[in-house]
């Protein structure tokens, strides 16, 4: 049921070109190449600070006055946000501000000021629309909560029905398992898989746990300003991983097992 | 009937009050979920290099203090948005600033003015029709535009970044709500004094958010405290013989401390 945007097939999800950037005299992103294809689920890993929100944010069309070439869907990221209901977003869970009075179906409802715009409040069918995502995301009986009384799982769970209630054709995720606990991780994970493999939504993810987005993953790129490399994840090897964490073992070594025992 | 309320001086003044306390408490709301408070009391206080320079020229003091308002909050938001400065301290530049000037144009003036101490902590035998009009006009102006706009407020105060990526033009809402915190300061002045204005803007909203679980219910109770904060320090004022703004604010504060304390016993 997506709205307004008719795309060919052909046409990258996103096609990414020598692209650099820079924020307060400080390199955060250097001749990244990148392309995701429709249907696709990319996982982004890489340590933190290493520019994955920045990428996210610059393909969302929230950061302009980078070098290169970004389009999404065959336009330049910058018209992203009049595109409406696009491309769905969901945030990292510490940027949220949590102690706001608002009603989880208030949130969820958020989801539709793209395909709506200004001033047009959302009606029956998008309330309808609300409540049949929560459903999915098995959360109707939170519906009337204020956010700020679920646990940081549910939380999750209400903002990915915000970014999936009004159909996007892509899905960008930051961060998604942080805070989230093993069972509310593996719903989410059902849901993402159901949304890509079901009604083919693009998902671009970034996450410095890889463990938890690993077995999701068509492809994994590994960013730490520079893309190191962009492989399916069967073939991540200890060495590659190393060259990205260049400290962080115990996870690394995990994921090396992990990565390992599937090939 | 109050007594009190026979006196055509005292009409005036509550049902002004009313109508600022309703633009106040309404914007209140948004004022302290957007962290904004600060941006308040450097608009509130930049009204007084307004005040002085309409003293100094001879001009309509409500319309140049307006205009006045309105520019600084305009260029504290551009300040604010270049995101180089940071906010505070772009209110701290331009308040600061203002304040300055208001004091060379009453030096300029050289003449005593009796009129700035009511601005400065307001004087309810000021309000005069015109003015009662105009606080009327401006209120019913912020509660539409609110209710119009009342799907972007919520979205451009819980999660800017999202309403942007949405294809919202937040710039505008964000110099939307400026605009009118200028207008409902200057307005409010009279009553309450610019020094203390700013009380108004964030008390109401504070308050409120400690007993409420959404935003509706946000603007209904901080709209209820602003309201009767404002007749019950007119009407206090005038038998104890005590500046009506600052009666006010205290009445504020003496509901803030209620509803905290409310809601420490309902937290057991």
């Amino acid at each position: 049921m997506r709205r307004g945007i008719d795309i060919s097939l052909q046409i990258p999800a996103v096609k990414i070109r020598d692209l650099s950037f820079s924020y307060n005299h400080k390199q955060v992103l250097k001749d990244i190449k990148l392309e995701v294809r429709q249907g696709e689920i990319m996982v982004i890993i890489g340590p933190n600070g290493g520019g994955k929100t920045t990428l996210l944010r610059i393909i969302l069309g929230l950061l302009s006055g980078y070098e290169g070439e970004v389009e999404v869907f065959g336009r330049p990221a910058r018209e992203t946000p009049k595109r409406r209901g696009l491309v769905g977003y969901l945030p990292q869970h510490h940027q949220m501000e949590l102690r706001f009075p608002i009603l989880v179906k208030e949130v969820i409802g958020l989801g539709f000021y793209g395909p709506l715009g200004l001033v047009r409040r959302p009606g029956r069918a998008e309330m309808d629309e609300v409540s049949a995502t929560a459903e999915r995301m098995g959360i109707s009986d939170l519906l009337d909560m204020p956010l700020g009384e679920l646990s940081t799982g549910q939380q999750q769970r209400v903002f990915l029905a915000r970014a999936i209630v009004a159909h996007p054709h892509m899905l960008l995720l930051d961060e998604p398992m942080v805070g989230v606990d093993e069972s509310g991780q593996a719903h989410l994970l059902d849901n993402l898989l159901h949304l890509n493999k079901d009604e083919g939504v693009t998902i671009l993810s970034a996450t410095h746990n890889i463990l938890s987005l690993g077995k999701l993953a068509d492809k994994v790129a590994c960013l730490d300003m520079c893309i190191h490399f962009h492989d399916i994840p069967g073939r991540l090897t200890r060495e590659k991983l190393l060259e990205v964490y260049k400290c962080d073992y115990a996870m690394f070594e995990e994921l090396a097992r992990v990565s390992e025992g599937e090939e | 009937m109050l007594e009190v309320l026979s006196h055509p001086f005292m009409q005036r003044a509550v049902l002004a009050g009313v109508a600022c306390a309703l633009a106040c408490s309404i914007l209140s709301v948004y004022i302290v979920l957007k962290r904004m408070a600060f941006i308040g009391e450097g608009i509130a206080h930049s009204a007084f290099g307004g005040v002085a320079l309409a003293i100094l020229m001879g001009w309509n003091i409500t319309i140049t203090t307006m205009v006045f308002a309105v520019v600084v909050a305009i260029l504290i938001g551009v300040t604010a948005r270049d995101r180089r400065i940071s906010e505070d301290s772009a209110i701290g530049i331009f308040l600061t600033t203002s304040m300055a000037l208001g004091v060379v144009f009453l030096n300029i003036h050289r003449q005593f003015t009796a009129d700035i101490f009511g601005y400065l902590f307001g004087n309810i035998l000021a309000v005069d029709v015109s003015n009662l009009i105009a606080v009327a006009i401006l209120a019913v102006v912020v509660i539409a535009l609110v209710a119009v706009f009342y799907k972007e407020l919520l979205f451009f105060t819980f999660d800017e970044e999202m309403a942007k990526a949405s294809g919202m033009p937040t710039n505008l809402i964000y110099f939307l709500l400026l605009f009118l915190v200028s207008l409902t300061v200057v307005l409010s002045i009279k009553m309450v004094g610019l020094i203390l204005v700013s009380a108004l803007l964030i008390i109401p909203g504070a308050a409120a958010l400690l007993v409420t679980r959404s935003l509706r219910w946000m603007i209904i109770v901080a709209v209820i405290l602003g309201v009767g904060a404002a007749i019950s320090g007119l009407v206090g004022s005038y038998y104890l013989r005590l500046g009506s703004g600052a009666v006010m604010v205290l009445c504020l504060f003496a509901a803030f401390v209620v509803l905290r304390l409310v809601r420490a016993l309902r937290r057991g």
